[in-house]
Parts: C-alpha cells; sequence; structure tokens
C-alpha cells in the first residue's frame, strides 16, 4: 500500500513541473508531427523520431523526451485515420485496423469508426502508461541486484527474440544482427583502447554513430523505397471533400469492450516490452485475439465495433510496455525507444535501474508526462482529422525531398561533421539494398546499439569469472534466460523443419 | 524480375525463384568473403590487454566467424535448391533447410502465427488486401537517379556551402522524381534552404559548411540576407 501511496505522491510532483506551457507545448508539437508522419503512406512513426531528434539537443531532458514520446504515441496512432477512411494504412502497424475500420466507414459510420479508434487509442496509452508507471519501480529494484552476467543473458535474450521477430527470412534476420554487432565493434575499444576496424581512417576511431545510422536506413532507406514504389491513390483522397467528424462512442458501446480493453491492453502492453516486437505486431495480435474470443468471430471483417477497437487498444498499449525496457534496464527493444535512449544519453544520463534512485523527480516526471501525453493524443486525434486528409494531397516526391534534407541536416549537427553524412548516406543506400533483397533493419539497428553494450558486459564477466563461460548458465537468472534465448533461436528451425516435412508428404 | 514465387506463399517477394538464389549464392559468397578478410585484418589488431583479460578482438571474431557459417549455409542452400530446380519442375521441389522462401509465412513473426488464420480470413474478406499481400514493383531508374543526386550533393557541400548545395539539391532532386512546375521548382528550393538555414544556424547553433574559394562569400552574403549574421 505504501508502495502505491509513494508512487502517487511522486506522480503529483511530477504533474506539477509537466504543466508547464514550454513542455506542453512541445508535447502538443510532437503529437502534431506524430500524427501526421502515421498519416502520412510511407513516413513511418520511427522515421518521423529520428528526424527531429536533432531538435532535441538544446532542450533540457524532460521537454526533450515528452516530444519524442508524444511522436511516438501520435505516429502509432496517426495511421488509423487513413485506414479508416481509405483503407490505406498509413504505417504497417494499422493494417488491422482496415479490417473492420474501412467496413464500418463503407457502411456510413466513419465518424464512429473514428470515434472508437482514437477512444481505444487513449485508453490503451493511458492504461499501459499506468502500467509502466507503478511496474517499472518494481522491475528496477529487482534489477539492481543484477552483474554484468545478467545483464548479458538480457541483452542476448533480447536480441534473439529481435531475430525471431524480425523478419521472413531467419537466415537474414541473423546475418542482419550480425553485421549491426560487428559495426558496433569499429572503432576504440572502451577497455584497452586498442583501435579496432578504423583503417587508419580518423572518423571511424569514434565509432560508428548508431544515430547516423538510423538516419540512414530509415530516412534515405524509406525514401528510396517511397519512390521506387510509388503508386496512385491520391484520386480517392481528392475526392472526398466533405468534412469529417468523429463521433463520441456511447458508454454502452464502450462498457461493452471492457473485457476487450483488458485482453488487449495486457498484451500490447507485453508485446511492447519484448525486444523486435512492437505496435505492429501488437496490433496484429490483439486483432486476432479478440477475434478468436469473440462469439461474433464471423462478423469480424464487415465492420465490428470489437474489430476497430483491438487493434488501436493492443497498438498504442505498446508504446507504455516499450518503455519499460528501456527505462528500468536501459536495453531498448525497438527503434524507437532506442532513439529516446539516444535522447537520454545526450543529455548524460544513463538510463537504468539506479535513475529510480538518483533521480526519481526526473522519471516520475516522465511518467505523469506518458499519461498527460494520452489527454492530447484524444484532443488532437480529435481536431486534426481533416487536417490528416488534407495532408494526404501532398505530393510524394515534395515529402521525399524535405526528409532527406532533414537527414542531412539531422547527420551534420549531430557532431557538426561531414564525414557523419557520409556514414548516413551509406547506409541509406546499404538499407535499400537490404530492403529489396528481404534482409530486415531492425536487427542491424539494435545489433549496433546493444552489440557495445553486449561486449562490455561479456568480457567484464569473463574477466571476473576467469574465462569460464559456464558462469552465464550457473547463475539462475541468467542461466534460464540464456537457456530460454538458445531454444528461441532454435524455434524456427524446428518449425522449417516441420514444413520442409508436411511439403514432402505432400509431394 | 518480378516473376512470381513458385512454390510459397510470400507476397512480398519481388524476387524470387530461381533469380533470388543465384542472387542469394553469389551474394553469399561475396559476403564470407568480405567477412574473411575482415577477420585477417583483425590479426593486426595490436593488443595490450591486461593479464587474465580475453583478447580485444575475440568479440569482433567471433561474429565473422558466425557471419561467415550463416553465409556459407546459404550459399549452400541456395546452390542444392537451384540443383534441384533443374531436375523436376518447380512445383515439386522442396528448398533445402537455409532457403529464403522456406522461413515465415506471413511476415508477422512467430507471434503472429497464433492469430494467423484469424488475420488472413480478415484480409480475404476486403475486396483489397494491403500489406501483407500486394506484390511490389520497383521503379529502379528513379533510386539510382536519387542516389547520384545524392552523392553529388554531399560531394559539393564542403566545396561550395551548404546553403548553394542545398537548393541545386532539392531543384535537382524534384526535376529527377519528376516535378515540371517551373514555379515549385524554384520556390520550393529557395524557400524551404532560408528556413532550414535559419533553423539551424540560429535556432539551433549548429555551424553549418560555408564552402570554399569565393563560395564562402556568398554564403556570408546569404546569412546576412537571412538575418542569421
Amino acid at each position: 500500500m505504501d508502495y502505491f501511496v509513494n508512487i502517487l505522491g511522486w506522480l503529483g510532483t511530477g504533474f506539477a513541473t509537466i504543466l508547464n506551457p514550454y513542455t506542453i507545448l512541445m508535447m502538443c508539437f510532437g503529437m502534431f508531427v506524430g500524427l501526421l508522419a502515421g498519416a502520412l503512406p510511407g513516413v513511418t512513426m520511427v522515421m518521423a523520431v529520428v528526424l527531429t531528434l536533432p531538435f532535441t539537443y538544446g532542450m533540457d531532458i524532460v521537454p526533450a523526451i515528452m516530444f519524442l514520446f508524444s511522436i511516438y504515441c501520435g505516429g502509432v496512432f496517426g495511421g488509423a485515420i487513413i485506414a479508416i477512411l481509405f483503407n490505406i494504412p498509413g504505417d504497417p502497424m494499422n493494417v488491422a485496423t482496415t479490417f473492420d475500420g474501412h467496413p464500418m466507414a463503407k457502411k456510413g459510420q466513419a465518424g464512429l469508426a473514428l470515434g472508437i479508434a482514437i477512444c481505444s487509442a487513449t485508453i490503451g496509452g493511458f492504461l499501459s502508461a499506468l502500467l509502466m508507471t507503478f511496474a517499472s519501480p518494481l522491475i528496477a529494484r529487482f534489477a539492481l541486484a543484477f552483474s554484468t552476467v545478467e545483464y548479458f543473458a538480457i541483452i542476448f535474450l533480447g536480441l534473439s527474440t529481435v531475430v525471431l521477430l524480425a523478419g521472413k527470412s531467419i537466415s537474414n534476420s541473423f546475418q542482419s544482427v550480425f553485421i549491426g554487432l560487428f559495426l558496433g565493434t569499429v572503432g576504440v575499444e572502451s577497455i584497452t583502447g586498442a583501435a579496432r576496424f578504423t583503417f587508419g581512417s580518423e572518423v571511424l576511431m569514434g565509432g560508428i554513430d548508431w544515430v547516423v545510422v538510423l538516419l540512414g536506413l530509415f530516412a534515405v532507406g524509406e525514401v528510396f523505397e517511397m519512390l521506387a514504389t510509388r503508386g496512385g491513390y491520391s484520386s480517392e483522397v481528392a475526392a472526398l471533400k466533405k468534412m469529417i467528424r468523429a463521433e463520441l462512442p456511447s458508454l454502452k458501446t464502450l462498457w461493452g469492450l471492457r473485457w476487450t480493453i483488458v485482453r488487449c491492453v495486457g498484451l500490447g502492453s507485453f508485446i511492447g516490452g519484448v525486444p523486435g516486437a512492437g505496435a505492429t505486431i501488437a496490433s496484429f495480435v490483439g486483432y486476432g485475439i479478440e477475434k478468436q474470443v469473440s462469439k461474433e468471430s464471423d462478423k469480424f471483417g464487415t465492420g465490428m465495433v470489437a474489430g476497430v477497437a483491438a487493434p488501436e487498444l493492443a497498438a498504442n498499449a505498446s508504446t507504455g510496455g516499450a518503455m519499460i525496457p528501456l527505462l528500468t534496464l536501459g536495453i531498448p527493444g525497438s527503434a524507437a525507444t532506442a532513439i529516446m535512449l539516444g535522447a537520454f544519453l545526450l543529455h548524460g544520463i544513463q538510463p537504468g535501474p539506479q535513475i529510480f534512485q538518483n533521480s526519481p523527480k526526473m522519471i516520475y516526471t516522465l511518467f505523469s508526462g506518458a499519461l498527460f501525453c494520452q489527454l492530447i493524443l484524444f484532443v488532437m486525434g480529435w481536431f486534426t482529422i481533416n487536417l490528416m486528409v488534407r495532408a494526404m494531397r501532398i505530393p510524394e516526391h515534395i515529402m521525399c525531398v524535405f526528409i532527406i534534407v532533414f537527414a542531412i541536416f539531422g547527420s551534420y549537427a549531430l557532431k557538426s561533421n561531414i564525414s557523419d553524412v557520409w556514414i548516413m548516406l551509406a547506409s541509406g543506400y546499404v538499407g535499400y539494398i537490404m530492403r529489396v533483397y528481404g534482409y530486415p533493419v531492425a536487427p542491424l539497428i539494435l545489433g549496433l546499439i546493444l552489440g557495445p553494450l553486449a561486449e562490455d558486459n561479456f568480457m567484464t564477466s569473463m574477466y571476473h569469472y576467469h574465462n569460464n563461460l559456464g558462469i552465464f548458465f550457473t547463475r539462475p537468472i541468467s542461466g534460464v534466460l540464456m537457456v530460454l534465448a538458445i531454444v528461441l533461436i532454435f524455434v524456427p528451425f524446428l518449425r522449417k523443419l516441420k514444413s520442409k516435412r508436411r511439403l514432402e508428404t505432400a509431394t | 524480375m518480378a516473376e512470381k514465387g513458385n512454390h510459397s506463399s510470400n507476397l512480398n517477394e519481388s524476387f524470387s525463384g530461381a533469380l533470388l538464389r543465384r542472387a542469394s549464392f553469389s551474394g553469399s559468397l561475396l559476403f564470407a568473403l568480405v567477412c574473411l578478410l575482415l577477420l585477417f585484418q583483425a590479426t593486426k589488431i595490436i593488443q595490450n590487454q591486461p593479464e587474465g583479460q580475453l583478447p580485444v578482438t575475440t568479440w569482433p571474431d567471433s561474429m565473422l566467424i558466425v557471419m561467415i557459417l550463416i553465409s556459407l549455409g546459404k550459399a549452400v542452400g541456395a546452390f542444392v535448391t537451384c540443383r534441384r530446380e533443374r531436375r523436376c519442375p518447380p512445383e515439386e521441389v522442396t528448398p533445402s533447410l537455409f532457403d529464403e522462401e522456406m522461413a515465415e509465412e506471413d511476415g508477422l513473426g512467430i507471434l503472429g502465427h497464433f492469430v494467423e488464420k484469424e488475420v488472413k480470413e480478415a484480409a480475404a474478406t476486403k475486396e483489397e488486401v494491403s500489406a501483407t499481400g500486394v506484390e511490389v514493383k520497383r521503379d529502379y531508374k528513379i533510386v539510382v537517379g536519387i542516389a547520384l543526386v545524392l552523392l553529388f550533393y554531399v560531394l559539393l557541400i564542403d566545396f561550395i556551402g551548404f546553403a548553394l548545395a542545398n537548393v541545386a539539391f532539392m531543384a535537382s532532386f524534384l526535376v529527377v522524381t519528376g516535378e515540371r512546375k517551373l514555379l515549385r521548382l524554384v520556390l520550393i528550393p529557395l524557400i524551404s534552404t532560408a528556413a532550414f538555414l535559419y533553423m539551424f544556424v540560429k535556432v539551433i547553433y549548429v555551424s553549418l559548411p560555408l564552402g570554399m574559394w569565393f563560395f564562402d562569400e556568398i554564403t556570408v552574403v546569404i546569412y546576412k540576407l537571412l538575418r542569421i549574421y
């Protein structure tokens, strides 16, 4: 009980800090950018977060993180508007929303579908932010006892789930994660100062900055893809002349969805916390589970209210879940949270269990901000629907030129160094080639970010335990995590073997 | 290039079938070779770790070795499937264990597997299948065009400064991507470059390259016009 009262007390202080005009303005601005990025097909939420990172250099830590978090929340929801109205998912995470959202719009219930989507997004985001607030301190307290051995095991498990969840081909995901891990070793090694794979270049001495790589992969690479595959849908968007207004669902409708809310928020928060899984997987799983348990399962796909609510609840619940490993362990599980880690590090703060003891005020301010952010999501989501629809008329190539210029300026602004722009460009080209050949880029990024962390923890553990690899398996927590990770790595191979056998018996 | 996959339900594949496997075979071998060269490079790294500490190359070496093993596995997989394809019609081929198309069928990963049926059903009830089910056709000419324009842009930055290079880049990017309206071609680069310069130099205090020779003077004049200096 004391635990809850204590947290509520801190939250009160947090709200007092967060409710200042500058922070609220930054959150509203972030929310707008996020909603826009979510709504514009091709412009992803991750792209928006990484492109706006340079603007946070000059901000204080709380407005900076809240700005990025608002983009994150707005980006997860933004695509739903377009998904419902035009059957175009603005982001992959809104595909499941089109299943029942668009049929509802076709039945003339576009306003209600939008209202349900906005309410679900807000409820999902709010409940998961609440979960994050109350669960994080507990996890952090637990994590304080972790040594380098446990940290290595956690990172190892994280990387294996990333590989498992990232893409269609397991071997490609593996390659991708190892390329990232290898690139993470470029530069001066932290313990002994040995220069590794720098080829005499001064630029590579400092290592490869992953923010720059992220900019390349998610801005330049995506622009190439957007322009190479652009198709015409503007006619449908242009045809929509009348103003759309969202309808608030009745309390009875919302009460009818209470178990959907419980299921999808729980599921979404959990999936958000799993490295490699995020809003996209959460939305599909949320939709699928809802269809499985529903009494009117066969009506899904024809415009069911629960079919719109479920993916939105789960996707937005994943935002709070994804913040938990970042804040409590300092380990990001997705590109969006990785960028937030970048923002923390730029301000000289290393997230992890210690920050709950060292800077509780800041952390609870962030929690209050995350809760308040959902209110902004509701208000701005409600009133910007028509603006988002109009924004769809911006020609793609004009949008693309701005994205590229932002990426160039952003990578330059990091260290005022032109070589970062070259690295950014190279990662953009490589990222595009990877995409064409079906190599997922998320494992590469997480490999690059978590690689140096993994190496540090691995080498230190080895040093302390006289190079005995068995230590990772004999300590209870790390043992369980390592075994779980190894099982996870072999799951796809077993599944492959099974489907291979199935294919062979079929022929 | 965009022939349909023959024995898989991978709808998102644009390169498929024999072509993909040939690319996968040679690409994997090439990749393994690069890793091997890096492994050789690692032997030249000067090591001065304290007593009892593993060599500093332990970690990168292990990464490189795993990458080489995976690449070789992929090359062998692609080779074996190619051989099988030559012997019997494609429908009857069972791809080898390491082959691309045997992997996750829906791109949703393991978690998605639990709800695969529901998602597919829902997608099928709609008239058009989105995201998981659109065959991607890519226009590579435009990609090469933009890639070249970008390359020249970054090359030029040091010589003529960010301001001029950016205007030139934005205009040529728009031309390459099919913009033909003169007003847009002139106004978009000019106005947005001015806005970008103001934002980065004046608001965020990033000092952007001014350029060499007489270009730095031009850039300074531009800055003065924009009241940045």
